[in-house]
């Protein structure tokens, strides 16, 4: 059963894909250097999710980031007794959402669910695509890649304050046990 | 007079003390005082807690969930809360009973008794 509707994109479309890449911080240093942002938008395909559709599921190996152009989505993960929770929930419309940019740089487990609320747009950008237009455009690679490294360092400093507190609940416990 | 719980209308669950306190009011000689919690099976009730306590991504959230677990204790009585206070799920109501004051118990019984 096919899952999702994969769709090329026309010239004209690019307008469309320019503008939506240019919302998110991983694009929007080159908004002022259309040569640029056309080879991005060249690398991107459109793809579509019908609504109640997961368009990543937590756990699954993934080499693609998605960027949402219409839609509602749900992030969704899993508690230690694999009861679903909604982390949050997100709208197209309300500016640049992507996901799954850790999968430009790794090939790991997606750490959460995706679900399409409504029926959903994205733009997807593979890993390989990604490699290969930083090797024609390195300056461009570079710039994205940091940008990427920036939210990262953003991420494993939360994950640090988290270790911390997860550190003092758990000394708190054990001086309060008899 | 007596002192005893009584199982809470399903409407009530979500609402506030306040307007269950209401709902006493209105039945005869009945006055609600209290709010006993976590009562039924605790084992079913901890596991219950402990799943939901951990449906957040928010780590110190999720600290101050647990330890608010681990503070459950079985049959807890809140006596007079506030009235915005929240009927939760697995609660009784305390409440007062009254009774009918013994003159006119007897004066009802013998009138009883004459109709028999």
């Amino acid at each position: 059963m096919q899952l999702f509707k994969k769709t090329s994109h026309k010239p004209h479309d690019n307008d469309v894909i320019i503008e939506k890449l240019k919302q998110l911080s991983f694009f929007s240093m080159f908004e002022n250097d259309d040569e640029t942002m056309e080879r991005i938008a060249a690398v991107c395909s459109r793809r579509g999710f019908g609504a109640g559709k997961y368009i990543i599921r937590e756990g699954d190996y993934g080499d693609e980031l998605f960027i949402a152009l219409s839609g509602e989505i749900e992030i969704i993960k899993n508690t230690l007794q694999n009861e679903e929770y909604t982390v949050t929930t997100f709208y197209a419309d309300e500016g640049g959402v992507n996901f799954g940019e850790i999968a430009l740089i790794d090939n790991d487990r997606r750490s959460a669910s995706v679900l399409a609320k409504t029926e959903c747009e994205c733009l997807v950008i593979t890993r390989d695509d990604f490699i290969k237009l930083g090797d024609e455009n390195p300056r461009a690679g570079l710039e994205i890649t940091r940008s990427i490294a920036r939210q990262l360092c953003g991420n494993l400093r939360k994950s640090n304050t988290d270790i911390i507190t997860l550190f003092s609940a758990l000394v708190e416990e054990i001086s309060a046990s008899k | 007079m007596s002192i005893s719980t009584q199982e809470i209308p399903a409407r009530f669950i979500g609402k506030t003390f306040g307007d269950l306190f209401d709902f006493y009011l209105t039945r005869n000689r009945t006055i609600l005082i209290g709010i006993l919690e976590n009562t039924g099976n605790f084992y079913t009730r901890k596991t219950e807690a402990i799943r939901d306590a951990q449906k957040t991504p928010d780590i110190s959230k999720l600290v101050d969930n647990l330890k608010y677990v681990k503070q459950l204790v079985a049959n807890m009585p809140v006596i007079n809360p506030t009235s915005d206070y929240i009927i939760t799920r697995y609660t009784r109501a305390i409440i007062i009973e009254g009774r009918m004051p013994g003159v006119l118990k007897k004066s009802i019984k013998e009138k009883t008794n004459a109709i028999v």
